[in-house]
């Protein structure tokens, strides 16, 4: 035996390492045990206490997904609370399945750093945890999405995360918020779920279906409207408009309706379905009905120059359309013939006029509010660099959106 | 002689030393000092790099059956070429070190949730051991197979982050100017110069035809992906470098672990290891190599157990502390390696105008660095070749038939054509 | 000299006075003739009718000598005089001997007959095309059925003795004119060299053979089927043949052939290329998957998708052992299972594997003890091993290894193992044939009968990687000379007559170049096959059946 262990010395020396490690390992628990897995954080801010809630997966015998639990502690800073709620739970955490950190408002009116910076600095890369603003209170939106089958997680993992960063209208990352925070712009939305009481009846709540020109994200386009957490024991059920949340310098700066949201998603590139209601069109062939307009395809440029001396963003998209809804009392004959070749000259040029009308609409809010959520800045940055630094020697940088003049190239094609 | 390393195994050798040590901490260091421009700096050092590789193309073509300390012994005789031995020992120690200090702080920080240095570093210097006392040869092969899996992880890493890179954000180049933005970025060309293991395989490569211009496109493409590669990692990190407080290996944050596959593109983090441990083992051989011609009698695996366990203290010095070894480096190494990789080249270059190449003669000492790794391999040196061998009779009368073949082929061909037109007439 | 009877009683004597030897006298007035024979390994009926019956019936032995019984008396061709020293070995080897007064020497009759099984389909190597002859433990018919197969003169047959209580009788087989005459050698002079008492199967030979007997790698391939056997021949391997084995040697062995299976070779190449990649993809799993699991439940359980996890935690919460433990427990349950299910009586066996797999696993997860995911891995790598039969133990081994390095040093660990492995299985080979060839060294021209096939028309060339002294295995030449004829004349038909003429004028010469070329090859090649072996033409083949 002894013999034959020495003529393969790398066995012995295996062996000697195995016979050394293996009692460690065999002592060693899972990491799963020793390490809670957290799927969600929510921070709250009252009285000048954080409130921070971990939500993790507790195992169950019985399987299922809807094993999760939610712990929640206070103190004064982010990282006081954690390490409270280390102790309490008995395990450390690990972050490596976190899908989204739920802050409140009065939390998002402070700096967002003094919450994210402690999870920034794990050894796991926390970078892909998905920000979502709140209106009342976090926690309650921890404790209402019990699974990770909820719509909720489900809605998180359709819109996924990886296209353009400081996306408008997309789902924002920790990674993306450091990137925006340190680059030129530091403005940047992110989205508001909310929670609410349930509706006495069992009726529908009344945001639901695609009234007031609703627009879909790039694929969620379903999930618009509320929608209630399976979990029976709960009182409370989520209502998710996608309506966003302007963060500017890391601070909540405005809320945006859900009109306002929309409008928005016309300077996004990356969004190439939109879908909004055209109404008050009238014509001898249509006569009344108002029409559902889809765009299925989209083409975007943007374009920066300095005519003298003043920054031009020009808009130009290519919109290929179709109608996908005739809404009317009653619908005749005629309206569906018209149907058929809706987008005649004088509608094209209505539903051009309607879509500037909603841009401008977007324009003008972020031009009263002072944030450049569409990185109009930063465009001029990247390709007008030394236009620029001769414009900000008369012009302050901090109100550089609002005297950037807008113009927009509309182009709509139908399509089927 | 024996010829050890194919062609193709010697591409894929600078392939891997081209994209290995650079790929982990060295894009965020660089993001720090010059921020989106590094990239041209890579391309830049890269390209230098090229030219080293260069020098050493010419070098093999002028003397192709000496070994790198037979033609530094004819440079410059029996003494410095000793001396210069030994400083690319060092220089390879160097590398040794730092990437055996950068593989553990990778995995500590992406994979593992905590290693200790002896589960990391033990069981790895057994393995590097085993390696080296199986030769050149068996490495070669070893990283004749590995390399697609690599190459895998290399292109998978690239193309994920290429669907998520907006190169928009490389802009505005060079925005201080250019030379602003170099004048302290030589101290990072300790992460370069990989291309100087090359010396190794000095006069025992099997040359294919065209072997000068496989290397050199070979090597042209993988600067040109590294490039790229690089403008990737720089347009997704560019402004959020200054948080990598831990993660410094870097490759990890262009990678979204997004929630449909889970953490498993993290197991391309694992293929990085293989290139990893590769370039460590490979650098061990260099060290090994430059030493062995310094002491040529003694035992060689006290040898190999001598700078294994150097490279070990030198990290446990430097406590496997990123931070502190890039300081060192960036104060002290840097200097050395620009030495080692740009002005010794360019010696080699010059003496070589100087140098009658001759392709005939052949020193006594060339058995022994035909076979530069020990007695093992010394037998198995022969593996590939040992079918060749017993048939050197019959191969040259079937590469007589060959040519004749080629010859009657051409022939048939051309009366084919001539036929063919005459028809036509 | 002594009497021919205390001869023939010493011979006996000498041989312990066994029951089984049988000493018949003829006697016919003064001249006694002896035939000695060992009861029950030599064919009685051939003996009683075609050399007892014309002895007893000649009338004088006087002044006959064993030439004369040889040719003249007795009715039977398979006969030899043998030399004093050879006796006793022809006699136990089952020979009839005859001795005659006043001739040391005696006449040995060729009538062994050993019961054995007839030619079958080997179990382990079953196919669903191609031939399913297998190899017996009849060395004589073992070799007949490649003979059938090689109806070659450079098929060369080399016989060796090897064991000294079993004298064994050991055969190489080769192709003169491809296999190298190294390797050859080299065989020759391992087996030689074997000094042991005795050989009972071809694995003990197989060792021999074997650089690093320490290693757990095959380095001698082994084959159940003929057809596999000829093959490997035509490729330039030697094939050794042991008595008494139904398992055929072949060297040099790569790595790869194991993942070739003879069905590959009868079936369309790209099913073939299918399959390979899946037993490539199978021998992955079975080695990584119980490591993979273990390392990443212990150490790196973030690398889990999200739901995939809660499944895992779910089943796994309220395990007493970590998974370290627990993988391990379940895969030495399962190979206790398998190898008791091996060694029981078949009914019994297969209501024992049952048992094991379905009810112990179930209980035992129902229990508490192990969990389902554990159970199912090993399971799967468990099933998955069996795909490669020639590399199972291997494999198992390989599989307990990387579960333990899995456990203690998480995903680094396993990363490490490979990298030794692989480093190890390129250092190695067998017979001056790299073990992994053609994947390092990559030989680009072995790469059609890799992963990927291609089709038998392609090959036209043996493997490099094999050494060997003749490269081109196949004439493709006919075959495109075939298609081209074809084009031409569907070409012609609707042209007149004279185009015809002329036309059937040009292909003939531009045939005649081509003839000429491939004539010119094969000269070529014949010549330099007389320059390797210039005694080949001459050569009687050493054939013995």
């Amino acid at each position: 035996m002894l013999k034959y262990l020495w003529r393969n010395k790398l066995l012995i020396l295996l062996l000697l390492l195995i016979i050394a490690m293996c009692p460690t390992t065999i002592s060693l628990p899972e990491q799963g045990r020793t390490e809670s897995i957290i799927t969600a954080v929510g921070v709250d801010k009252k009285d000048d206490e954080y409130e921070i809630t971990v939500q993790y997966i507790v195992p169950q015998a019985s399987g299922g997904q809807e094993n999760l639990k939610v712990s929640s502690g206070k103190g004064k800073s982010v990282g006081e609370v954690f390490e409270k709620l280390n102790l309490e739970i008995g395990k450390t955490f690990g972050f490596a399945h976190c899908r989204f950190l739920a802050f409140n408002d009065e939390a998002g009116k402070e700096n967002l750093t003094k919450i994210l910076d402690y999870l920034l600095r794990r050894k796991t890369n926390t970078n892909n945890i998905v920000l979502i603003s709140t209106k009342e209170s976090a926690k309650d939106l921890l404790s209402t999405a019990t699974g990770i089958d909820s719509d909720l997680y489900t809605f998180l993992s359709n819109s996924g995360n990886s296209s353009e960063l400081k996306a408008y209208n997309d789902l924002t990352t920790i990674g993306d918020f450091y990137k925006t925070y340190l680059g030129p712009v530091n403005c940047m939305c992110v989205y508001i779920v909310d929670t609410k009481e349930p509706p006495s009846s069992s009726s529908e709540g009344g945001s639901s279906g695609g009234s007031g020109g609703s627009s879909g994200g790039s694929s969620s386009g379903s999930e618009s409207g509320g929608s209630s957490s399976s979990s029976g024991g709960a009182q409370k059920e989520i209502v998710n408009e996608e309506r966003m949340m302007i963060l500017k310098d890391s601070k909540i700066l405005i809320a945006l309706s859900e009109e306002e949201s929309n409008n928005l998603v016309w300077f996004n590139g990356d969004i190439e379905r939109i879908q909004f209601e055209v109404k008050g069109f009238k014509d001898e062939r249509a006569g009344n009905v108002d029409t559902m307009i889809d765009i299925f395809k989209r083409r975007v440029k943007k374009k920066v120059y300095f005519e003298n001396g003043v920054p031009h963003f020009k808009l130009i998209t290519q919109n290929y359309v179709r109608a996908s809804q005739l809404i009317a009392e009653n619908l005749t004959k005629e309206d569906y013939e018209v149907s058929q070749n809706r987008f005649d000259d004088d509608f094209t040029k209505y539903v051009k006029d309607y879509a500037i009308q909603k841009v401008k609409k977007a324009e003008e809010h972020f031009k009263e509010y002072n944030y450049d959520v569409i990185n109009c800045y930063e465009l001029f940055y990247k390709f007008k660099t030394k236009e620029l630094k001769e414009y900000l020697k008369t012009h302050s940088k901090e109100d550089f959106i609002k005297d950037v003049v807008f113009e927009y190239d509309f182009e709509f094609i139908q399509g089927s | 002689m024996k010829k050890l390393i194919t062609t193709r195994q010697l591409i894929f050798i600078l392939l891997i030393s081209l994209c290995s040590l650079k790929v982990l901490f060295l894009p965020s260091l660089l993001v720090k000092e010059i921020s989106r421009d590094s990239y041209l700096f890579f391309f830049i050092m890269l390209l230098l790099d090229f030219l080293v590789l260069l020098v050493f193309l010419l070098l093999s073509k002028k003397f192709p059956e000496l070994s790198f300390y037979e033609i530094m012994q004819k440079f410059f005789g029996k003494v410095i070429a000793k001396i210069i031995m030994t400083l690319f020992c060092l220089f390879f120690l160097t590398k040794c070190w730092a990437v055996f200090q950068s593989n553990y702080i990778y995995l500590n920080e992406n994979l593992h949730t905590s290693i200790q240095w002896y589960t990391f570093s033990i069981p790895l210097l057994i393995v590097v051991f085993y390696m080296s006392t199986f030769g050149v040869n068996a490495f070669a092969r070893l990283i004749e197979i590995m390399f697609p899996v690599v190459l895998m992880g290399f292109l998978l890493s690239f193309f994920i982050g290429l669907f998520r890179a907006d190169f928009t954000e490389l802009l505005p180049i060079c925005e201080n100017g250019f030379f602003t933005n170099f004048s302290t970025i030589y101290r990072f060309s300790f992460w370069f110069g990989d291309y100087l293991i090359f010396i190794v395989f000095l006069g025992n490569i099997k040359p294919d035809k065209k072997f000068n211009l496989k290397i050199v496109i070979s090597t042209l493409v993988g600067i040109v992906m590294m490039t790229v590669f690089m403008m990737i990692v720089f347009s997704v990190f560019s402004y959020s470098t200054v948080c990598h407080t831990n993660s410094i290996s870097d490759i990890m944050q262009i990678l979204p672990s997004s929630s449909d596959i889970g953490g498993f593109d993290w197991i391309i983090i694992l293929i990085w290891d293989i290139g990893l441990f590769l370039y460590f083992t490979l650098n061990v051989l260099g060290a090994f190599y430059c030493i062995r011609q310094v002491l040529p009698k003694f035992n060689q695996q006290i040898i190999v157990c001598i700078l294994l366990a150097i490279i070990l203290g030198a990290n446990l010095f430097s406590h496997f502390d990123i931070i502190h070894t890039v300081e060192i480096i960036k104060q002290y190494v840097s200097y050395f390696s620009i030495a080692m990789q740009y002005a010794f080249p360019i010696l080699f270059l010059l003496f070589s105008f100087f140098n009658k190449s001759d392709k005939n003669a052949k020193n006594e000492t060339g058995n022994f660095s035909s076979d530069p790794l020990g007695d093992k391999s010394k037998n198995k040196g022969e593996i590939y070749k040992g079918k060749l061998q017993p048939k050197i009779k019959q191969s040259d009368s079937i590469k007589q038939l060959v040519n004749i073949k080629s010859k009657v082929n051409s022939k048939i061909k051309f009366c084919i054509t001539s036929k063919k037109k005459e028809q036509k007439c | 000299m002594e009497n021919l009877e205390t001869r023939v009683k010493n011979l006996k004597e000498e041989l312990h006075n066994s029951s089984d030897i049988i000493i018949k006298k003829i006697s016919n007035g003064k001249n006694d003739v002896f035939v000695i024979f060992i009861d029950g390994i030599v064919e009685q009926q051939e003996l009683n009718l075609n050399i007892l019956a014309p002895l007893y019936k000649f009338k004088s032995f006087k002044n006959c000598s064993l030439e004369d019984i040889k040719t003249g008396i007795v009715n039977f061709s398979n006969a030899e005089i043998i030399e004093p020293k050879d006796i006793q070995n022809n006699l136990l080897r089952g020979y009839a001997l005859l001795f005659i007064d006043g001739d040391e020497r005696a006449l040995g009759f060729n009538v062994i007959h050993y019961d054995g099984r007839t030619v079958q389909e080997p179990p382990t190597s079953a196919v669903i095309n191609g031939p399913r002859e297998g190899f017996v433990e009849n060395i004589k018919i073992n070799v007949s059925l490649i003979r059938k197969r090689l109806v070659c003169k450079h098929l060369k047959i080399e016989d060796l003795t090897v064991g000294k209580r079993t004298q064994t009788s050991v055969k190489l087989l080769y192709l003169d004119d491809i296999a190298d005459k190294k390797i050859v050698q080299e065989v020759k002079d391992k087996i030689n060299k074997i000094d042991i008492d005795g050989v009972l199967d071809s694995y003990y030979i197989g060792t021999f053979l074997e650089n690093k007997p320490n290693s757990i790698f095959r380095q001698v391939g082994s084959c159940e089927k003929p057809d596999i056997a000829c093959s490997k021949i035509l490729e330039g391997r030697i094939a050794i043949i042991v008595d008494g084995s139904p398992i055929v040697l072949t060297v040099p062995l790569i790595a790869f052939e194991d993942f070739q299976s003879s069905n590959d070779y009868y079936s369309e190449p790209h099913k073939a290329s299918t399959l390979r990649i899946l037993r490539i993809i199978a021998l992955i799993m079975s080695v990584y998957l119980p490591g993979m699991y273990i390392a990443l439940r212990l150490y790196h359980y973030k690398v889990l998708p999200l739901k995939f996890l809660v499944t895992v935690v779910n089943s796994t919460q309220n395990l007493p052992f970590n998974p370290f433990l627990e993988i391990l427990f379940i895969i030495v349950l399962f190979d206790v299972l398998f190898e008791a299910s091996l060694r029981m009586p078949k009914y019994l066996g297969i209501a024992v594997s049952i048992v094991g797999a379905l009810i112990l696993g179930d209980t035992a997860v129902q229990a508490g003890l192990v969990s389902h995911p554990g159970v199912m891995i090993v399971a799967m790598s468990g099933i998955t091993i069996y795909i490669l039969p020639n590399q199972s133990s291997q494999v198992s081994l390989l599989r307990f290894i990387f579960a333990l390095v899995g456990g203690v040093l998480g995903l680094h660990g396993l990363i490490l193992a490979s990298m030794f492995l692989f480093g190890y299985l390129a250092n190695f080979d067998s017979f001056n044939t790299p073990y992994l060839a053609p994947l390092a060294p990559y030989i680009s021209n072995d790469q059609k009968d890799f992963i990927f096939k291609e089709n038998l028309t392609q090959m036209t060339t043996r493997p490099e990687s094999i050494p060997n002294m003749q490269e081109v295995r196949m004439n493709n030449d006919m075959l495109y000379k075939d298609k081209k004829d074809k084009k031409d004349n569907k070409d012609n038909e609707n042209k007149t007559n004279k185009k015809v003429l002329k036309q059937s004028d040009s292909i003939q010469n531009k045939l005649k170049p081509a003839k000429e070329k491939s004539i010119s090859k094969d000269k070529k090649l014949k010549e330099q096959n007389k320059q390797n072996n210039p005694e080949n033409e001459d050569r009687k083949d050493n054939f013995e059946i």
